[in-house]
């Protein structure tokens, strides 16, 4: 399911558990989150996901009772996203959370930990990829980058058969 | 024997526990198994305690709490990891945050395996930390406790898995693939 | 005009199992303001998804919370069902139910002993422990596990409960129910109880669905929001469900709409031992999910609504799980109920949420 018309018509099931999903660009994402608050619907969850390239994926999850939607988005670990926490106040918690673990800057939280929310030590751990990570790994190559020939099979199990 | 081991009071901390292992430390306090029978409560105060009682594995930020716990403790005192996370790092040994078991921040005189750890295990190890701390008193009235030794602060970066530290995999992997690309 | 100080609160404190900090901005002995911090429990096992299949993982996710262990496989199971099609048999779907408000009475007593001991009640709290031991020895009877359970796998569950077995735990529950209204009456009834919880730490409705709070402490508010009332699973099979609440808003509402729903969930097992359909308990799970597919669920829990998104990639490793806690939309709500509370009330505001650390941090 791609489009928002077709989303408000989806026929909610008892049975079944709704699983919407619909493909947003990043300069809609704002107007969208601020429709729902409108119409009164709930914020549930900002969820981060890694892409192969670095990307990551970002859903944004909206409730009213049953009917439950995902606004999916695709952004770059050095473009800012603006947050959403001004709309819905409970938001600042997922994004200081995937600002540490994946690396996406957000602009104007209303709690800004600013990478310190978690504490860990290596940069942004849930994706390794990341800008951040990269640059990470560039500053400190010089002792790394010799043996990490010998080194990638070692560490090769946490590349994944799924990625084509 | 002394005054001590008749009425230990001790601590219970939750490094990074599920919950699973605290919930039966309660437990062990209260009417079914209850431990007060050994003489023992319940203190949150760390100047107060003689036990110190570790659920879960130290992570990254809580390494220093627990370390400052153990540190504002008086001698004698004794520490017991409580579950096999305290013990070792248990299921979360892989995680990235994981930096092991309670044994890498502070020394551990009993370890109570179990996920979760059951009371029985709990009262077990308790009653065999009062043997510890009958001696470390004895020791200490003669004046031959060694002072307690910290282990090396780790960090997660230098955190070993499978031999190959975490940051060193984590780079090694990326640099594969930017000379593959 | 009084100083401002900043008190830290955590993270070893005698009152929270758990630990959380919050930094208390304090003028006199009123709090103006309080900071949370978190991350002392941060493991970042939603990663473990790339290292266990996932039918393993199910393992790591009842390790996510100690006291929601059972809820979180369920949800954990549910999520991995809805992404790739498996229908659960329906004597699997009345058993997980079972097990999940046996969790839920468990959890919910656990909590009125913490709040008894909350508010220097030693003896009520002793009480509300003993009485839960007996929720505990059916779950070792059904199970094997006191409070990690591994009773719920993708597909189905491990065990069967027989239906001889189902009465007993009935007529254990009654006489469980005959114990616990006695401590009902303390606590909904007690003069001291009440003078403790009776106007503290109050959140108005608007100002709870602004927050977004879910769970008891919503409800506790009068939101009659619980995902239980979607009829999900064997909910579906009960002849009516109609969600706790209470309009006062205050840790006496939140300890009232807890109690109440105790009650509640004994009725739900019993309704459902009535009705189980006889069967298989497990369907044969074969395959991996499909490369690109979604699938999100949601689950009341004893603290509130939970929700799992799960991300597939073709092979038998998730590409991504992610689970979103109760406590984590519930604490904007609690520190909004800090604002402007006496400090020795603190604590008291910080347990009337059930918060529940180890789930928010992961």
């Amino acid at each position: 399911m791609t489009q928002t018309e077709t989303a408000t018509e989806y026929e909610y099931s008892q049975t079944a558990k709704p699983q919407v999903f619909i493909d947003t660009e990043l300069s809609e994402l704002r107007s969208k989150v601020e429709e729902y608050h409108e119409r009164g619907w709930r914020y549930v969850n900002i969820c981060g996901t890694a892409l192969p390239d670095g990307q990551v994926e970002l859903i944004y999850s909206f409730s009213d009772g049953l009917p439950l939607e995902n606004l999916r988005v695709v952004v770059d670990t050095t473009t800012e996203v603006q947050s959403i926490s001004d709309i819905f106040p409970n938001s600042f918690f997922f994004e200081n959370e995937t600002h540490d673990l994946f690396g996406v800057q957000f602009a104007g939280i209303s709690i800004d930990f600013d990478g310190e929310f978690y504490t860990v030590s290596v940069p942004t751990p849930m994706n390794p990829r990341s800008s951040q990570a990269v640059a990470a790994v560039a500053e400190g190559a010089g002792s790394v980058g010799a043996e990490a020939g010998a080194e990638a099979g070692a560490a090769g199990d946490t590349k994944r058969g799924g990625r084509k | 024997m002394s005054s001590t081991i008749k009425s230990p009071w001790l601590i219970h901390y939750d490094a990074s526990s599920c919950n699973g292992c605290d919930i039966e430390v309660l437990a062990c306090l209260t009417p079914m198994y209850d431990v007060e029978r050994f003489g023992i409560i319940n203190t949150g105060n760390p100047k107060h305690a003689d036990i110190f009682l570790v659920t879960g594995s130290v992570n990254e930020r809580n390494i220093s709490v627990v370390r400052q716990i153990y540190e504002q403790m008086l001698e004698p005192k004794v520490v017991i990891a409580c579950g096999i996370c305290a013990c070792s790092g248990g299921i979360f040994k892989e995680c990235y945050n994981t930096l092991g078991g309670v044994d890498v921040a502070i020394p551990v005189d009993v370890y109570a395996p179990g996920c979760a750890v059951r009371p029985e295990a709990i009262i077990d190890a308790v009653v065999c930390g009062l043997g510890v701390l009958e001696e470390k008193r004895a020791a200490l009235a003669a004046g031959e406790l060694p002072p307690a030794e910290l282990p090396e602060l780790p960090t997660a970066a230098d955190k070993q898995l499978d031999g190959v530290s975490v940051r060193d995999a984590a780079a090694a992997e990326l640099h594969a693939e930017i000379r593959d690309e | 005009m009084s100083q401002r100080t900043i008190i830290p609160f955590g993270p070893q404190h005698p009152v929270l199992p758990e630990p959380m900090h919050l930094d208390l901005v304090i003028e006199d002995e009123r709090v103006v303001e309080a900071i949370p911090q978190v991350g002392f429990i941060h493991r970042g096992l939603e990663k473990l998804v790339t290292k266990k299949d996932y039918t393993q993982f199910v393992l790591v996710t009842e390790r996510i919370c100690g006291i929601c262990s059972f809820g979180h496989s369920l949800g954990y199971s549910e999520t991995v069902e809805a992404l790739m099609g498996i229908e659960v048999p329906p004597r699997a779907e009345f058993l997980r139910v079972i097990w999940h408000e046996l969790s839920r009475i468990h959890s919910h007593i656990l909590w009125m002993g913490l709040l008894a001991d909350g508010f220097g009640y030693e003896n009520l709290f002793m009480q509300c422990w003993r009485l839960r031991e007996q929720v505990l020895d059916i779950l070792e009877a059904t199970t094997g596990g006191r409070v990690i359970l591994t009773a719920c796998n993708v597909g189905g569950v491990e065990q069967d409960i027989e239906n001889g077995e189902l009465n007993g735990i009935c007529q254990t529950l009654d006489g469980l129910r005959g114990e616990y209204n006695q401590l009902l009456k303390t606590f909904l009834k007690d003069k001291s109880v009440r003078h403790r919880l009776v106007g503290v730490g109050y959140l108005s409705e608007a100002d709870a669905r602004a927050a977004g709070t879910v769970g008891p402490f919503a409800r506790a508010s009068n939101i009659p929001e619980d995902i239980r009332s979607l009829g999900f699973g064997a909910y579906a099979a009960l002849s009516g469900f109609e969600p706790i609440t209470s309009k006062d808003g205050d840790g006496y509402a939140r300890c009232e709409v807890r109690a109440l729903e105790v009650l509640q969930s004994i009725d739900i097992i019993k309704e459902l031992a009535e009705k189980i359909p006889d069967g298989a308990i497990n369907q044969k799970v074969k395959g991996a999910p499909e490369d690109g597919s979604y699938a999100v669920s949601r689950l009341e829990q004893p603290r509130g609504e939970c929700f799992y998104f799960a991300k597939g990639n073709g092979t038998k490793f998730l590409e991504r799980f992610r689970i979103r806690t109760p406590t984590s939309q519930n604490i904007p709500g609690m520190v909004q109920t800090l604002q402007g509370c006496d400090l020795a009330d603190v604590p008291l505001n910080v347990l009337t949420i059930d918060p529940c650390i180890s789930c928010t941090e992961r």
